[in-house]
């Protein structure tokens, strides 16, 4: 063969190249097999809608959702039981040794005042001093959050048991609705702390107190002069 | 390569989500895009799956397509592109010619002749087939479509010049190296 190719060495005179490239690349057809593969793979051709508007459709659709769902958590929070709840941990701080207290006073008046300068909060506490009242004796205030409203604690004894006011202005939809006397008065035990909360005068309350058996005593802290269980008709 | 009404309508129809529409395209240019592949790739297989990649991102990207710009030079691109980006993936070189043999036979030629164009052309295509890519598919575009130096020139994005110089020097390189084949046999030239 290498002699026969040597003696064929001059190949450009018989061999035209740009031919015999056209012969080797020429055109030829597509199998049938072709569409077939390509229709399998492609998906349907889907007029899109504008990408922005997708989104706002998305974020509108969610911004929906949450808002139903915060509504929905909402509707079935009970507030006051959260006050309740927050009545007996403050009470429970109340029982120990170190109690937590910002403010130290047995004088209703000088814990009115801080409340007030503290919170904005009126709290009408008719108990007089330790000494001039023996079922009520205060121990002080303090100071707490809820929810991003201030809180103010009252702490003080009713005969042998500690006993913890809560007062908040937390429901603001509640402001501006002058109540005129207590409201959604609630009562209940947890174990052998008892747990009232109310509302009065747009502001809510809740009460915590030792002991097994529902009593007004604790009452006597705002109600001292008057029959408390009045209160909690 | 002027724009035809016809592409144009059926891009359009493609466009509303019309299946016949492609299916219309595809009918008009599947052998010219399956050509191109197969005479790049050398393979039958490597071929069906570069015509359909093409053919998919054709079917996806013509939104993207735009009517000021001649749809078969843009068909071309896409191509070449899919061409290329399998010779990355794919590392292989095959034959380019299924039927050479038939088809250099001729039969005028003696029995010598004959053997000799077959060996010629069975080398050439070897050598072909060791050109640098973009080489080759110059070679494609130039010989299987036909195409002149200006349209090549416009789908690889260069001058119709350059297109021309680089033909001339990818001729010389094969010339060159079917006539060392033919004297350098057994170390031997005529």
């Amino acid at each position: 063969m290498a002699n026969v190719l040597e003696r064929n060495a001059g190949l450009n005179a018989g061999f035209d190249l740009e031919a015999e490239l056209a012969r080797q690349l020429c055109p030829v057809a597509a199998p049938d097999s072709l569409w077939r593969a390509i229709h399998e793979q492609r998906r349907p051709l889907r007029v899109r809608p504008n990408p922005w508007t997708a989104w706002s459709i998305a974020a509108a659709a969610l911004l929906v959702l949450l808002a139903g769902l915060v509504w929905r958590i909402g509707a079935t929070r009970d507030p006051s039981a959260d006050l309740e709840a927050l009545a007996e941990q403050e009470l429970r701080g109340m029982e120990t040794a170190s109690p937590r207290i910002d403010m130290r006073s047995t004088d209703s008046g000088e814990i009115q005042r801080w409340v007030k300068a503290n919170t904005g909060l009126d709290v009408r506490l008719t108990a007089r001093t330790a000494s001039g009242n023996e079922a009520i004796r205060l121990i002080g205030a303090r100071l707490i959050r809820f929810e991003k409203f201030p809180v103010a604690v009252i702490g003080y004894r009713a005969g042998d048991s500690y006993a913890a006011m809560l007062v908040t202005g937390t429901r603001a939809g509640s402001r501006g609705n002058s109540r005129t006397g207590h409201s959604r008065v609630r009562t209940r035990s947890a174990g052998n702390i008892q747990l009232y909360s109310w509302s009065l005068d747009a502001d809510d309350y809740a009460m915590a107190f030792g002991g097994t058996a529902r009593t007004a005593q604790p009452c006597l802290l705002c109600h001292a002069g008057t029959p408390a269980l009045m209160v909690l008709r | 390569m002027v724009l035809e009404e016809s592409d144009h309508e059926l891009v359009e129809g493609c466009r509303r989500g019309e299946s016949e529409a492609f299916r219309a395209l595809f009918e008009r240019h599947k052998d010219k895009v399956y050509s191109i592949a197969l005479r790049y790739s050398g393979d039958a297989a490597v071929a069906q799956d570069i015509a359909q990649e093409t053919f998919l991102k054709l079917f996806t990207g013509l939104r993207s397509f735009r009517g000021d710009s001649a749809f078969g030079s843009w068909l071309y691109r896409l191509v070449v592109n899919s061409c290329l980006d399998q010779r990355r993936r794919v590392q292989r070189l095959m034959p380019l010619l299924d039927e050479a043999w038939a088809m250099l036979r001729a039969p005028e030629l003696s029995a010598l002749d004959d053997i000799v164009r077959a060996e010629l052309s069975c080398h050439l295509r070897a050598v072909v087939s060791s050109l640098p890519d973009e080489q080759r598919m110059l070679l494609v575009l130039r010989y299987t479509q036909s195409l002149s130096y200006d349209e090549i020139g416009e789908i690889l994005g260069t001058s119709s010049g350059t297109i021309a110089s680089r033909l001339n020097r990818i001729h010389r390189t094969l010339e060159r190296r079917l006539s060392r084949f033919a004297g350098g046999k057994d170390g031997k030239r005529a």
